[in-house]
């Protein structure tokens, strides 16, 4: 009785059922799309902004330590991006 | 001396003969109905991927199109089982029957077995190139729809390439070129590094642009095609005029690829340049 209700799919069709059902390797969509935006990342230990001459590794002023890593020549981030202290 | 039993050797022989050519006509017959059977069935999935393969395309709201190309490699696999089938078949039935009967002597059916591979080979060249055809033509409504996206991404860049202010002075930020990924914007007033943050859509630009390329250069592609060597290999002067000829080709087409995507994504030149050189040294081996 089952059998008979279910409408017969082609094998296309199918084919497009799974293809639709299965799930993406890596992650999903970004729902909703995310728009383009500014935002500026604050020292967390002692409220100072990050400035062009002072690197993006370290805070100016406590120290504290934004990125743990050593930069190294990307697309947009320069060697010389590392803070000096 | 009296030649008492060649009469009923011959007799033998001729039987056996009649006996394998009548098996060989039957075999031949099934073979190039089987054949004709296997096309029918490799038209209908070709057929069902285009009727499907667009819809497919325009309802995938994923920015990479996954679900439109797991179902293209789905209905390809399948076109690679008949394929496969084909194969198989014959070489069991036309093969393996011709290596049973092959004995060196008058009678063997060389040319029972031509007719039948030849088939096999036009069956082939056939499928393939109606196979190519099928996946172009989709391909080619996919391609059209590359050159809207890039459009609507160079659109809303130039929407918001002086939206945005600095977050610490509220300076003006300018925005100086398409950025696909983060990146960090100084504030010309206070120095503040700003995170830029380019949005789902114009992030999409990077896995845009080879396949955008790619379309773009597509005329150069085919000539390269059309120049593939597939002579001679020992006629030693014609194999290296060949092979240099299609060399020409696939690096006129390499280079101009490469400079579209280069106009595209400025910013990956050093990136795209070394992936050229690999390509490139990858043909030549």
């Amino acid at each position: 009785m089952e059998n008979e209700e279910t409408p017969k799919l082609s094998f296309a069709e199918r084919m497009k059922q799974k293809a639709m059902q299965q799930k993406n390797y890596g992650h999903e969509l970004e729902k909703p799309e995310q728009a383009a935006g500014v935002a500026a990342r604050d020292c967390p230990n002692c409220g100072a902004p990050r400035a062009q001459q002072d690197g993006l590794t370290k805070c100016a002023y406590c120290g504290f330590e934004f990125i743990q890593t050593t930069l190294s020549d990307g697309m947009y981030i320069r060697k010389e991006d590392n803070s000096r202290q | 001396m009296f030649n008492l039993f060649s009469g009923n050797k011959n007799k033998q022989q001729s039987e056996e003969l009649s006996s394998m050519q009548q098996e060989l006509a039957a075999i031949e017959q099934r073979w190039y109905t089987f054949l004709s059977k296997l096309e029918e069935k490799y038209d209908e999935v070709l057929t069902a991927f285009e009727a499907e393969a667009p819809s497919i395309y325009e309802q995938d709201e994923d920015y990479a199109k996954r679900t439109y190309h797991r179902f293209k490699s789905g209905m390809d696999g399948q076109l690679t089982a008949i394929r496969k089938k084909m194969q198989d078949t014959a070489e069991v039935q036309i093969r393996n029957t011709y290596r049973k009967y092959d004995t060196a002597s008058y009678n063997s059916p060389y040319e029972w077995r031509n007719r039948c591979l030849d088939a096999e080979h036009q069956w082939e060249e056939r499928t393939n190139a109606k196979r190519d055809a099928a996946f172009a033509k989709v391909e080619q409504a996919v391609s059209e729809d590359l050159e809207v996206q890039y459009a609507n991404i160079l659109a809303t860049y130039e929407q918001i390439k002086n939206k945005f202010t600095c977050t610490q002075c509220g300076c003006k930020l300018t925005i100086d070129r398409l950025y696909f990924i983060s990146t960090y914007i100084t504030c010309p007033a206070c120095n503040t590094q700003n995170t830029f943050e380019p949005g789902t859509q114009i992030r999409t630009l990077e896995w845009l642009a080879r396949p955008l390329a790619e379309h773009r250069t597509k005329h150069l592609y085919e000539q390269y095609q059309q120049h593939v060597y597939n002579g001679r290999h020992d006629d030693r002067v014609a194999y290296r005029q060949g092979k240099e000829a299609e060399s020409m080709y696939y690096e006129k087409y390499l280079r101009a690829m490469f400079d579209e995507m280069n106009n595209i994504i400025p910013d990956k030149r050093e990136q795209n340049e070394l992936f050229y050189q690999r390509m490139l040294a990858d043909h030549k081996r």
